[in-house]
């Protein structure tokens, strides 16, 4: 049964306050709403209701609580119904007026849940439901002593207050056996708990918890205790942060992110990440990708997290492992690869940072598992970058986790405790994506809690210069770029030198070794150095050309096949080989001039074979023949054409998940609108200020109707 | 767009070509390491002893920060700059003072570092009563020890407790040299690190070997004028210390000892060998008191990164002296520099290599590795031989020997050193070559006067084993052939370069050349060497043995 008043209030509403109520409600936006009655049926959803209290600040929820918890405020009207609360409550269609008065829409305090204000149900329900739970009849709930003013409550004694203290912000507590009789002559310094049961101010819920009636709660706090609620939003002043210390900082944790991302898919590529029967990932396995990223154990899950989230690692559920993901990610532009993981991240469940939060059961949250996985992690997000930047207006400067987190928590008061859990890591997780640098909003953090995406990307394309091609050689067979280095330059480098260290340049190392291994691969000497002289600056140090030629030289004087090990080549070496004492202890077969077949070593009692099975007698073999002082040519890989071409479209990257509320187009809004009002025939331009020249939006209700009926 | 990259490893990396690579290698100097000097990109590392030299010569954490944001190309890992922030920060929140009251005190205005030290387990021993929330009585012999622990714990304490004066002796600098009978003068980078050194008291001066460290000592004994123990690496070196004291100083013959192995003179100048301090007979140090039986005003640590350990037990006792460090590196192969910056001092001047270079002082130098074929039967015989074997069949093959006397025929009228590690080779080396045979057993007497003939020109060639590789001054050195040796440690091939670095008078080139035996262990070791070359930024080249053969330049860069 809809409320007349609510229907007529949304009659009378100009296009303009239509609009801005269907924006800030975009679950009532439906494709099948044609009339008021449709739209306030699509207001009064539940689902829609706590949508709508999430959004609220502080003072807003205060006001819709207060009036739910304690009826309509029949005080002075300067109070809880005049000032801002009650404009914004409006607009947003959780209070409608009627006549001069206003009314919560029906079901906003079933919305608020069983515990509005983090107060107990009220004292009647609770004595029912105790007694039902005890098998008693209704009237023998016990007595109904609680205490009636804050002056009696006072006069308990001490033990017995010093227990209800802890009720004062939540109303339920543990209790084991809940459920026992008491005696109202318990001793109350001795049995604060039992005195409190038998006297009814305690109730018992089921079998383990307690829960302290609504009334007396309020006493506890005070006759109104929203009363000393402050209006204003907390912001502390911000810490003195110069732009170019922020925008380093952010700019850094870009190209580090984006880096570190590449490195983990080419890590994954080459060993996937494995895991533990129960799913989660294993120590030894998280040791290993710390080593081979340079990374912290923090920073290694956080990547991880992000990797899952942006689908750039995902599992393969036939081996069980994680491996990244085909899409030719890292071939994309930079900028893009980071707006398709900040995309990702705005709208996914997945917390990366939430790894090691405890869980209810005792645990902690494990690397890649659903402890991850938080549904409210979207509006969190939100709301942090939303705190940031009303901080980043009002007190400019950088502003830590519990300055963000307070204003955060005043904002959206419903949030508080997702905020509490996720926020700090969620955080960090935004410095990394240079959404935040030196705890200050930066330019694209701002741009994404306005809503301005394209400008976001334009701000991150800025911090990310363009790949370049060349290197730098140097006689100590080093090659260092001087910049982000283009992916098909960076994967041929791969194959010619080593990388060392970590940074925001590639850094590699020629040796005969790596050289030998592109020679494997399938480069020869000529094309090895055309790309050094394509892509050295400079001269090509004399050295390292003379180690590709005598890497060429020598390349092949000796093959290992994999055949259960037939090594050929020269046959004098072989000979040489097959007396070497490196390979005592091997059977060893000379089938045909110029080859020698190796069989496996002897079992020696005591002596454990190696642990990497066929790839560690590969190492040992050609260490065998290199001691001889010839470098082996190994043939067991297949050889692939270089140097590889990028073969995919780099504009086809992945998918970005849904976001979990799908938020409805301007163009979507302004239909609704003209199928409620009638225009959708006679279209004007949305701002037209013509739509309803008497209408004031600032209008305050309580102005014309003071002291209004309420209808909770 | 500035000429530092700064990697997340905590490394900068330097572009030499870039128009502003001066000024930053400058500002970058005081505070990092310089690890690799190859000819286009140097790198630097960031350490906490390296910002807390930084910190004791003045710099604080902005302006470190500031050279970073401003030089660098890329955005600078935030979390480094924290952190660097932070390291610094530590440095000297821990005072060491003199109270006129209660003697050495350790002061703080940071009580909660006080708290902490206090409590420590190894260091509570070592302090006396609290005197108030800022200061603490310390044991006077505590001061060294104290200062060790506190670095290892990352409060390292700034000594400002100051020096005993030591007994004065009047010592100058002279102006003219007796030998030479030339004028001279301590060069602008020298005179630089004399006052620097002063100014701060106790510490190290890093200069590149043949940039002159022995006139630094000089300079700053004559600043002292108090007697000075010198403490140097092994009797060779003490005697050319002595003569170069005796040339550069007005400090006559009978003023200046030497107490090693030889010989125990004590005089108001005494130069010690590490070996003699540190000997043992019946479970003590019979010559220790040499250090503390004295009053030294001065004392000198020549090759610091050579300091053997029961010298560093024993200067914790010297806090009170001032001490003077000397190396051409504070890399030490036991990575005990932290104790070298607590025990002898922070860092006070570092010269910049390619200036002194630049500047003439040192010469440049050419390093061509050969590569000689083994023919196939020594081929088969290196293949089928035992791992232990292996070396030495590579690095005396008889097929070096040629090869080594073409570059010798090819630097005929310089002075040329044959180094080599095997002494039936050596001795074959020096029938071919005719030229006398330096080693192990030849004696001091011979040694000195077969390095006099050299320093003569009357010897054009000499071979000379591993034992001359420890501060041995040969000044006219231009051509070095290393035939045989494993790549022992980067400072002993410091030390080998080190000898052809010294100037030349006509600015020639020197030139290192190692034979290597190709596919062999002999390569492994030289691409050990070529790297450390590389590193230090000299020339390299590797030819083969067919390209010495023909006449005309060798091979350059592409």
């Amino acid at each position: 049964m809809l409320p007349d008043g609510l229907l007529r209030d949304l009659a009378s509403r100009s296009p303009a306050e239509l609009r801005e109520l269907l924006a800030a409600r975009p679950d009532a936006v439906r494709p099948g709403t044609a009339s008021v009655e449709d739209l306030a049926e699509a207001l009064l959803s539940r689902a829609g209701l706590r949508r709508a209290l999430d959004a609220l600040s502080r003072p807003e929820l205060d006001a819709v609580e207060r009036a739910v918890v304690l009826g309509p405020p029949d005080g002075p009207a300067a109070r809880l119904p005049a000032g801002p609360p009650w404009d914004r409550l409006h607009r947003l269609g959780l209070v409608h007026r009627d006549g001069d008065a206003l009314r919560l829409v029906p079901g906003l305090a079933e919305a608020l849940g069983r515990y509005p204000a983090g107060l107990g149900r009220p004292r009647p329900v609770l004595a029912a439901l105790a007694a039902r739970l005890r098998g008693d009849a209704p009237a023998a709930a016990g007595p109904v002593a609680g205490p009636r003013t804050a002056e009696e409550l006072a006069r308990w004694p001490a033990p017995v207050r010093e227990v209800l203290e802890r009720f004062r912000s939540r109303p339920v507590g543990a209790l084991p056996d809940a459920l026992r009789r008491t005696d109202p002559a318990a001793d109350a310094d001795a049995r604060p708990v039992d005195w409190l049961l038998a006297h009814g101010v305690l109730f018992p819920v089921d079998s383990r918890h307690v829960e302290l009636p609504r009334e007396v709660g309020l006493l506890l706090r005070g006759p109104d205790p929203w009363a000393t609620m402050s209006l204003e939003p907390p912001v502390r002043p911000g810490a003195r942060v110069p732009n170019r210390v922020r925008d380093n900082a952010a700019a850094a944790a870009v190209e580090q992110l984006l880096r570190r991302t590449a490195a983990l898919r080419a890590e994954l590529r080459a060993r996937p990440l494995s895991t533990l029967r129960a799913g989660a990932i294993g120590v030894r396995e998280l040791r290993r990708l710390r080593s081979a990223l340079g990374v912290e154990h923090a920073e290694l899950v956080r990547l991880l997290g992000l990797g899952e989230l942006a689908g750039l690692v995902r599992l393969d559920p036939d081996t069980s492992a994680w491996r990244p993901a085909p899409a030719p990610f890292e071939d994309a532009e930079r900028t893009d690869q980071w707006w398709h993981v900040v995309r990702s991240w705005l709208a996914s469940d997945v917390v990366p940072s939430a790894v090691g939060l405890p869980l209810a059961d005792g645990s902690v949250v494990g690397v890649l598992t659903r402890g991850t996985h938080a549904p409210e992690a979207p509006a969190v997000r939100r709301a942090l970058l939303a705190a940031h930047a009303e901080l980043a207006e009002r007190a400019p400067g950088g502003h830590g986790p519990e300055d963000v987190l307070a204003l955060a928590r005043w904002r959206r008061p419903r949030l508080a405790r997702a905020l509490d859990r996720w926020g700090p890591g969620m955080l960090t997780e935004a410095a990394e994506l240079g959404l935040l640098g030196a705890d200050v909003l930066t330019a694209p953090g701002l741009a994404l809690a306005e809503d301005r995406p394209g400008d976001a990307a334009r701000s991150v394309a800025g911090w990310l210069p363009a790949p370049s091609r060349t290197v730098l050689l140097q006689s100590d067979l080093t090659a260092t770029a001087t910049g982000y280095l283009a992916p098909d330059v960076a994967r041929a480098l791969d194959r010619l030198a080593e990388p060392e260290g970590h940074g925001p340049v590639p850094r590699h190392r020629f040796s005969e070794r790596s050289l030998h291994r592109a020679l494997d691969a399938g480069w020869t000497p000529p094309s090895i150095l055309a790309w050094l002289e394509e892509h050295g600056r400079g001269t090509v140090p004399q050295a390292l050309a003379y180690l590709v030629e005598e890497a060429g030289r020598g390349h092949g004087r000796i093959r290992i096949t994999r055949a259960d090990w037939v090594l050929t080549g020269e046959d004098e070496l072989l000979e040489a080989l097959a007396g070497s004492p490196d390979l005592a202890g091997r059977r060893l077969r000379r089938p045909a001039p110029g080859v020698l077949v190796v069989g496996p070593g002897e079992e020696v009692p005591g002596r454990r074979r190696g642990p990497a099975g066929r790839d560690g007698e590969l190492r040992e073999l050609a260490a065998a023949v290199r001691a001889t002082g010839t470098e082996p040519a190994l043939d067991v890989a297949p050889a692939e054409p270089a140097p590889p071409v990028p073969a995919a479209d780099p504009t086809l990257l992945l998918e970005v998940p849904a976001p979990r509320l799908p938020v409805p187009s301007a163009a979507e809004i302004q239909e609704l609108v003209d199928r409620l009002t009638g225009r959708d025939r006679l279209r004007r331009p949305i701002d037209d200020p013509a739509d309803d020249p008497t209408h004031d939006p600032t209008d305050n209700p309580t102005d014309n109707g003071g002291a209004a009926p309420w209808d909770p | 767009m500035g000429p530092l990259i700064v990697q997340s490893d905590r490394t900068v990396l330097l572009e030499l070509d870039h128009e502003d690579a001066d000024d930053a290698r400058r500002e970058l100097a005081a505070f990092a390491e310089l690890e690799r000097a190859p000819e286009h990109v140097h790198t630097y590392r960031i350490t906490p002893l390296g910002l807390w030299n930084a910190r004791a010569a003045g710099l604080d954490a902005e302006q470190v920060l500031d050279v970073l944001l401003t030089r660098s190309r890329f955005p600078v890992p935030h979390a480094l700059l924290l952190d660097i922030d932070e390291t610094m920060s530590r440095y000297g929140r821990l005072v060491l003072e003199k109270d006129p009251v209660h003697g050495l005190v350790l002061r703080s205005h940071d009580a909660p570092v006080l708290e902490e030290i206090a409590r420590h387990r190894r260091i509570a021993p070592l302090l006396g009563p609290r005197i108030d929330g800022a200061t603490t009585v310390v044991h006077a012999s505590a001061r060294g020890q104290l200062k060790q622990l506190l670095l290892t714990v990352g409060w390292p304490a700034e000594d400002r407790a100051g020096y005993v004066d030591g007994t004065p002796h009047p010592v100058a600098l002279t102006e003219t040299d007796p030998v030479t009978g030339e004028a001279w003068a301590l060069r602008p980078y020298q005179r630089h690190a004399v006052e620097n050194f002063w100014a701060g008291g106790s510490g190290v001066v890093v200069l590149p070997c043949g940039a002159g460290k022995t006139l630094v000592g000089a300079g700053v004994m004559a600043a002292s004028s108090t007697t000075t123990l010198v403490l140097v690496t092994n009797t060779v070196s003490a005697r050319q210390w002595k003569a170069e004291l005796l040339r550069r100083t007005t400090l006559a013959e009978d003023e200046i000892g030497e107490y090693s192995g030889a010989v125990k003179e004590v005089r108001p100048v005494t130069i010690a060998t590490y070996q003699v301090l540190t000997a043992r007979r019946g479970g003590i140090h019979p010559h220790l008191e040499l250090l503390d039986g004295h009053d030294w005003g001065l004392i000198v640590y020549d090759e610091v990164h050579l300091l053997p350990a029961p010298v560093f037990r024993m200067t914790a006792e010297l806090q009170a002296r001032r001490r003077l460090g000397l190396t051409a590196t504070l890399v030490r192969e036991d990575h005990r520099e932290g104790e070298v910056f607590s025990l002898i001092g922070p860092k006070r001047y570092d010269a910049l290599w390619r200036e002194i270079e630049a500047q003439g002082h040192i010469a440049p130098a050419d390093c061509v590795e050969v590569r000689v074929e083994l023919p196939l039967a020594d081929r088969m015989a290196y293949a089928s031989a035992e791992d232990a074997d292996r070396h030495r069949l590579a690095s005396s093959s008889p097929h070096k020997l040629d090869v080594v006397a073409r570059l010798v025929a090819r630097h005929r009228g310089e002075p040329v050193l044959v180094i080599g590690q095997f002494l039936d080779q050596l001795d074959e080396l020096g029938a071919l070559l005719d030229a006398p045979v330096l080693k192990g057993s030849t004696s001091t007497a011979r040694r000195e006067k077969l390095f006099a003939a050299f320093r003569a020109g009357e010897l054009p060639v000499l071979v000379v084993s591993k034992v001359a590789n420890f501060s041995v001054d040969l000044p006219e050195a231009s051509v070095a052939v290393q035939v045989s040796g494993a790549f022992g440690s980067r400072q002993e091939e410091a030390q080998r370069l080190g000898r052809l670095l010294r100037p030349k008078r006509d600015g020639r080139p020197a030139t290192f050349y190692t034979v290597v035996a190709r596919d062999t262990v002999d390569a492994g070791y030289a691409a050990k060497r070529r790297r450390f070359l590389a590193e230090q930024g000299y020339a390299y080249r590797i030819v083969d043995a067919a390209a010495v053969e023909a006449p005309g330049e060798l091979p350059e860069d592409r």
